[in-house]
C-alpha cells in the first residue's frame, strides 16, 4: 500500500520537481556560464534562496493543497494507517526537495568542479545547503500541517523563518554563544549553513542537536497528523 | 452621506486592522532594536537606519501584499454580491485603490516621520546633512506606487490571491531589474535614489520620474477598471503559473546576464614558483617578458620580497626561478613597502624599486615617518644580495610623512615623484642613468601643485597638470605624468587624447570618457569630452569600486571590484565594450603584451588574447 501511496504522491509532486530542477539548473547555468560573479558568488546567490524557498513551495503541495481540494478525507478513509500516509507524504516531499538539489549539484560539480572551487568543496556546500533545507522543511511541515490553503502554509512558513531569523539576531545581539553556550546558536537551522570546520566541537554540537531536533520534529509531525480531523462538510 | 463616503467607510473598516498590524511591524522593526541599544548605551533611539531600511526592504512587500489583497479579498461570492448592488463600480474601485496607496505610504512614512521629527527637535535649524532621509523616500514612494498598482491590477484580474501574489512578485522583480538592465530606462531605476541622496537629482528629473511613475500607475488603474467592468478574470492553475514565471525569469536572467557577463577566456594561467600566502605585488613588462615582484614565503624563516621573470609566448610560457631580496626584509621590525617597480630598458638585467621603510612601532593614526629609497636590483640569480645600489630619496626628511614614491623611466632618465600628506608636499626627482647600475640625482624640484587630474567642480572643465619638465613636449609630459601617478583613473591614448574612468555623476554606474586635449598653458592641459560610454546600471551593482585603467591601442582595460572589463576605441571615437574577465582571485596589476594580449596579476598570471575581438581588416 505504501508503494501505491508513494506513486500517488509522485504523480502529484513530479511537476514541482521538474519545475524546481529546471529553475535551479537554469539559473545556475546562466550564472556559471556568464560568470558575472565568481563561482562561489553565483552558487551562494542562487542556491541559498532556493534552500529557503523550495521547501515552502514543495511543502505547500503535500497537505495544504490536498486539504483545500478536500481530497485528504478520501485518503484518510482508505484502509491504510495514518503513519503510512504520513510516511508516504514526507518521503515524497523529501524526494521532491532533494532530487533537484541532487541533479543540479551533480551537473554543477561535473561542469565547473575544479574550475574555481574543487568538486569536493562544491559537493560539500550542496550537502550542507540541502541539510539546512531539510530541517527547515521539517519545521515548516510541522507548523503548517493544519493549513487548509496554500497561502496560509506560505504565511506559516514565513513566520517559522522569521522566528529563526529573530532567534539568530537575539543570539548575535546578546552574544548568547559567549555568555550562555554555543548550543544557543546550534539550535537554529541556519547554524547548519554556518559551520566552522576549524572548531570540530561546534560542528558536532550542530550535527547532534539538529539530528535530535529532526527526530523530535518527525515525532511531532506524526503525533499531530494522527490527531488531524478532516471532515467532508 | 455623499456617495463616496460609504465606500470610504467600508474600506477603512476592512483595512484598519491590517494597517495597524503593518504599522506595528514597521515601527517595531525600525525602533525596537534602537530603543534596546539606546537603553544600553545611552544613545539616541531614533538615529538608526531602521526606518529607511524598512522603507526599502519592507515597502515593496507591503505594497505588493496591500495591492493584491485590495481586490483579491473581494473575489468570489463577495464580488458577485457587490456587482448585484446599485453601486458605482468606478468610484468603488478608485476609492479602494486610493485607500490602499494611503495605507502603504502612511505605514512606510510614519517611522521616517518620527525619525525626522526626533532629529528636528535635536537640531531645530537642520544642517541639511540628512537630505537623503527625505529625498530618497520621496523618490522611492513612487516606485512603491507602481508596485502597488501592478499588484492591484493582478489581484483584480487573476483568480486566486496566491497566484496573483506570485505574479506580483515577478512583476516587482521586473520593475526593479528591467530599468537597471536596459540602458534607455536607467532613469527609471533605483539609481535615481542615489542621485536624490547625493543631491544630483535636479527638480526637472525628479518631476519627470514622479510623473512617469504616476502615469504608469494611472494607466494600470484604468486597465483594472476596464477589466473589472467587463468582469474579466484570468484563471491560471498552479502548474501553468509556475512554469510561466520560471520561464519568464530564466529568460530575463539570461537577457540581463549574458550582455554583461564574462566572455573572455584566458589563453594561459601561469602559476609562479611561490608558496604559502604569497602574492604578486607589481608587474613590469618588456616585449613578451614579464617581471613580477612577489612577496611571500621562502625557504627562509620570514616572508620576503622577490622577483620572478616570465617569458610569455603565444601558447606557452617559461617561468624563471625567484630571486629573493634577502637584505630588504632582514630586520623584522623594519617594514619595507615597495611603492613602484621599473625595469631598465637599456639593461634588462637591472630593475629599479622605490621602497618606503619604516619602523612598525612608529605607526600612528597620523601616518608613519618613513625613509624612501631607490634600489637598483641585479636580476642575476647567482647573486647572494641582488640589491647592488641604493640612494635615499628624501635626505633630511624634508617630506616627513611620505605616502608615495613613484618612478617612471623615460629616455634614459628616471623620474621619481615623492608625495607627502602631512605636511602636504610633492617633489620631482630626476636621475640620470648614464651608469645604469648607479642612478645619480641630477635635479630635484618641489612641485607647487599636485600633478595629475584636476577638476575643482563639475561646472569647470577638467584638466591635467603636467610635470614641469621644460625640454619635453606635451605628449611626453602627459606620458610621464601618467607614469608618476599610482592609481590610474585616466590614461593617455596613442593619439594624444585622454581616457578617463569614473562613476557617472552622483551614481555608482561606471563610465569611460574620451577627452580631446588642448595645448598646455601653465603646465595645465584642458580637456573636453568627445565620447562617453556609460555602463548598464546593473553593472554598477557588481563593481563596488574602480581600479586601474590601462590603454594599449586599440583596447582599454579597466580593473574593477569584480574583474577586468575590456573596451575597444575605434576611429569613429566609439567606445565599445568587448568583454569581461573575472576569477576568484583578486586582481592587482595588469600590463599589456604585444599582439593585443594582456597579463593580469592575481595570485597567478592570467593571459588574455583579444586579437580575435578585432574587426577582420584591422588585425595586426
Amino acid at each position: 500500500m505504501l508503494k501505491a501511496l508513494l506513486w500517488k504522491e509522485w504523480q502529484e509532486q513530479r511537476w514541482r520537481v521538474a519545475l524546481a530542477t529546471v529553475w535551479l539548473l537554469g539559473m545556475t547555468a546562466i550564472g556559471l556560464k556568464t560568470r558575472i560573479l565568481p563561482d562561489i558568488g553565483v552558487v551562494m546567490i542562487i542556491w541559498n534562496p532556493a534552500t529557503i524557498i523550495l521547501p515552502v513551495l514543495l511543502g505547500m503541495g503535500l497537505f495544504a493543497t490536498e486539504r483545500k481540494e478536500r481530497t485528504l478525507s478520501y485518503l484518510i478513509v482508505h484502509p491504510v494507517s495514518r503513519s503510512q500516509i504520513l510516511a508516504a507524504k514526507v518521503m515524497a516531499g523529501l524526494v521532491a526537495y532533494v532530487a533537484p538539489f541532487l541533479v543540479c549539484g551533480l551537473m554543477v560539480c561535473l561542469a565547473v568542479g575544479g574550475r574555481e572551487l574543487s568538486t569536493a568543496d562544491l559537493a560539500g556546500g550542496f550537502v550542507i545547503m540541502g541539510a539546512m533545507g531539510i530541517v527547515l522543511f521539517a519545521w515548516q511541515l510541522l507548523a503548517g500541517l493544519r493549513c487548509r490553503r496554500g497561502e496560509t502554509y506560505i504565511l506559516v512558513s514565513v513566520i517559522v523563518l522569521g522566528c529563526w531569523g529573530v532567534h539568530a539576531a537575539v543570539v548575535e545581539e546578546w552574544r548568547l554563544t559567549e555568555n550562555v553556550g554555543y548550543w544557543t546558536w546550534a539550535l537554529n537551522p541556519f547554524a547548519i549553513g554556518n559551520l566552522n570546520y576549524a572548531k570540530p566541537s561546534e560542528v558536532w554540537t550542530v550535527i547532534t542537536l539538529q539530528s535530535l531536533i529532526l527526530a523530535g520534529l518527525g515525532f511531532g509531525l506524526w503525533s499531530r497528523f494522527r490527531r488531524l480531523r478532516e471532515g467532508r462538510s | 452621506m455623499r456617495p463616496w463616503k460609504p465606500y470610504l467607510w467600508k474600506e477603512f473598516r476592512e483595512n484598519r486592522w491590517f494597517a495597524l498590524a503593518a504599522l506595528g511591524v514597521f515601527l517595531g522593526i525600525s525602533f525596537v532594536p534602537q530603543i534596546v541599544e539606546a537603553l544600553r548605551l545611552q544613545q539616541k533611539w531614533y538615529g538608526g537606519p531602521g526606518p529607511l531600511l524598512m522603507l526599502f526592504l519592507g515597502g515593496p512587500i507591503l505594497a505588493m501584499v496591500t495591492g493584491v489583497y485590495a481586490m483579491g479579498r473581494e473575489q468570489g461570492a463577495i464580488e458577485r454580491f457587490w456587482r448585484s448592488r446599485p453601486v458605482n463600480l468606478n468610484r468603488w474601485l478608485v476609492i479602494k485603490y486610493l485607500v490602499g496607496v494611503s495605507l502603504v505610504w502612511l505605514v512606510c512614512w510614519t517611522p521616517l516621520a518620527i525619525q525626522i521629527l526626533g532629529k528636528a527637535f535635536e537640531q531645530p535649524y537642520g544642517s541639511g546633512s540628512d537630505r537623503g532621509t527625505i529625498s530618497m523616500p520621496l523618490v522611492y514612494s513612487f516606485i512603491l506606487l507602481l508596485i502597488y498598482s501592478v499588484s492591484f491590477l493582478l489581484g483584480q484580474c487573476v483568480r486566486g490571491v496566491l497566484h496573483a501574489a506570485i505574479l506580483s512578485v515577478g512583476a516587482m522583480a521586473l520593475i526593479f531589474i528591467i530599468p537597471l538592465a536596459v540602458g534607455p530606462l536607467n532613469w527609471l531605476s533605483v539609481e535615481t535614489l542615489l542621485k536624490a541622496d547625493n543631491g544630483t537629482l535636479d527638480a526637472r528629473s525628479h518631476i519627470i520620474f514622479v510623473t512617469t511613475m504616476t502615469a504608469f500607475s494611472v494607466v494600470l488603474l484604468g486597465l483594472a477598471g476596464i477589466l473589472w467592468r467587463r468582469n474579466v478574470m484570468i484563471d491560471v492553475d498552479q502548474r501553468t503559473l509556475g512554469w510561466s514565471v520560471a520561464i519568464i525569469l530564466l529568460a530575463l536572467a539570461a537577457g540581463v546576464a549574458f550582455p554583461i557577463g564574462t566572455n573572455l577566456v584566458p589563453t594561459q594561467v601561469i602559476s609562479l614558483p611561490i608558496t604559502g600566502d604569497s602574492g604578486i605585488e607589481d608587474l613590469a613588462v618588456q616585449g613578451s617578458d614579464i617581471l613580477a615582484l612577489v612577496y611571500g614565503d621562502t625557504a627562509l624563516k620570514d616572508p620576503h620580497h622577490g622577483f620572478v621573470r616570465v617569458h610569455v609566448a603565444e601558447e606557452t610560457s617559461v617561468v624563471g626561478e625567484p630571486i629573493w631580496l634577502v637584505d630588504l626584509d632582514r630586520d623584522p621590525k623594519r617594514k619595507s613597502s615597495v611603492q613602484d617597480l621599473v625595469w631598465s630598458v637599456e639593461d634588462p638585467s637591472l630593475a629599479y624599486m622605490c621602497v618606503r621603510q619604516y619602523l612598525e612601532e612608529d605607526v600612528t593614526l597620523d601616518g608613519v615617518p618613513s625613509v624612501p629609497w631607490l634600489y637598483t636590483v641585479a636580476l642575476d640569480a647567482n647573486r647572494s644580495d641582488p640589491i647592488i645600489h641604493r640612494v635615499e630619496l628624501n635626505p633630511g626628511a624634508a617630506l616627513s610623512h611620505l605616502t608615495e614614491a613613484i618612478a617612471y623611466l623615460h629616455r634614459g632618465r628616471l623620474y621619481i615623484r615623492l608625495h607627502a600628506d602631512k605636511p602636504a608636499g610633492e617633489r620631482l626627482l630626476t636621475f640620470s642613468l648614464a651608469d645604469p647600475k648607479a642612478p645619480s640625482l641630477i635635479h630635484s624640484q618641489d612641485l607647487v601643485d599636485r600633478i595629475g587630474w584636476q577638476q575643482e567642480n563639475l561646472a569647470k572643465k577638467p584638466a591635467i597638470r603636467l610635470v614641469p619638465i621644460p625640454d619635453l613636449d606635451d605628449s611626453a609630459r602627459l606620458e610621464i605624468t601618467h607614469g608618476l601617478i599610482h592609481y590610474h583613473y585616466w590614461t593617455p591614448t596613442e593619439d594624444g587624447r585622454v581616457l578617463v574612468s569614473d562613476f557617472d555623476e552622483g551614481t555608482y554606474v561606471p563610465r569611460l570618457t574620451l577627452y580631446e586635449t588642448e595645448p598646455s598653458q601653465d603646465d595645465r592641459v584642458l580637456l573636453h569630452p568627445i565620447a562617453r560610454r556609460r555602463s548598464v546600471a546593473l553593472e554598477g551593482f557588481l563593481q563596488p569600486w574602480l581600479d586601474d585603467l590601462l590603454y594599449s591601442a586599440p583596447f582599454a582595460y579597466r580593473m574593477e571590484g569584480n574583474g577586468v572589463t575590456a573596451y575597444r576605441i575605434n576611429h569613429s571615437r566609439e567606445i565599445e565594450r568587448i568583454g569581461h574577465y573575472v576569477t576568484t582571485e583578486r586582481f592587482r596589476r595588469m600590463v599589456p603584451l604585444p599582439g593585443n594580449r594582456l597579463v593580469i596579476a592575481g595570485d597567478r598570471l592570467h593571459v588574455l588574447d583579444l586579437s580575435k575581438k578585432l574587426p577582420p581588416l584591422s588585425v595586426r
